[in-house]
């Protein structure tokens, strides 16, 4: 259990470390779009999906972050507590609401067409894969909550019971 | 809960004291004490018959079925 939590920490960390490459990326997207590039004729959307972009990215990383800690401080004779559910359950639904906003954001810069797509170097099938998997990812946080919440409720069950 | 627990009544009546109970049936004064106070979701058939061999009394002597 101990060497799945460091690998879990250690995945964690190079999601966050992946995080914030993606903020930066964005970040200089944003900054080629503004500056560097004029080819697209209207910019406003294409700003807009990269301030979106970076934002969502920002929470994420701040919340995986957050998770990190967890994760770390995880006690694990007493896995069974309200404190661990909340942050299963918390992370969960960050993860849920940031692959449903990516999903809404591809579909977008699907429809804005290849012009679009060639300026900030796009891969649609390898960001809508990463999307499907975050999605399972945090379905199966949400259940991992509920199964935390029903142990932690029969554990107080079985504590009372002299 | 509807299920009352007379353990205090019946503890007065042999003059025994909590600390002692829990020493003779072999639980810890906190768990006595949540028994006591009606906190306790569930008995074990064993406790119950450590408390009424201690006690020397029957289990709807300490039990009781009170209506809400």
């Amino acid at each position: 259990m101990k060497n799945l939590i460091f690998f879990l920490y250690l995945l964690i960390c190079l999601w966050i470390i992946g995080g914030l490459v993606a903020i930066f990326r964005s970040s200089s997207d944003l900054y080629n779009l503004i500056l560097i590039e004029n080819v697209y004729d209207n910019l406003t959307i294409p700003i807009c999906i990269l301030i979106a972009k970076i934002s969502i990215s920002s929470i994420l990383t701040f919340y995986l972050l957050k998770f990190s800690r967890v994760i770390n401080k995880l006690n694990l004779e007493n896995f069974l507590s309200k404190k661990n559910g909340k942050s299963f359950k918390t992370i969960g639904r960050v993860f849920l609401y940031y692959s449903f906003i990516r999903l809404f954001i591809n579909i977008i810069e699907i429809s804005l067409g290849e012009n679009y797509q060639k300026l900030i170097e796009y891969n649609t099938k390898g960001v809508i894969e990463g999307v499907v998997t975050l999605l399972i990812t945090s379905l199966f946080l949400l259940i991992i909550s509920k199964i935390i919440d029903q142990g932690y409720y029969f554990k107080n069950e079985n504590d009372l019971t002299i | 809960m509807s299920i009352v627990v007379n353990l205090n009544t019946v503890l007065t009546d042999r003059n025994l004291k909590s600390k002692e109970l829990a020493e003779m049936i072999g639980i810890t004064e906190a768990n006595l004490s949540i028994l006591k106070s009606g906190k306790a979701k569930a008995i074990r058939f064993s406790t119950l018959e450590a408390i009424c061999k201690a006690l020397e009394c029957q289990p709807a002597d300490i039990l009781a079925y009170k209506k809400e």
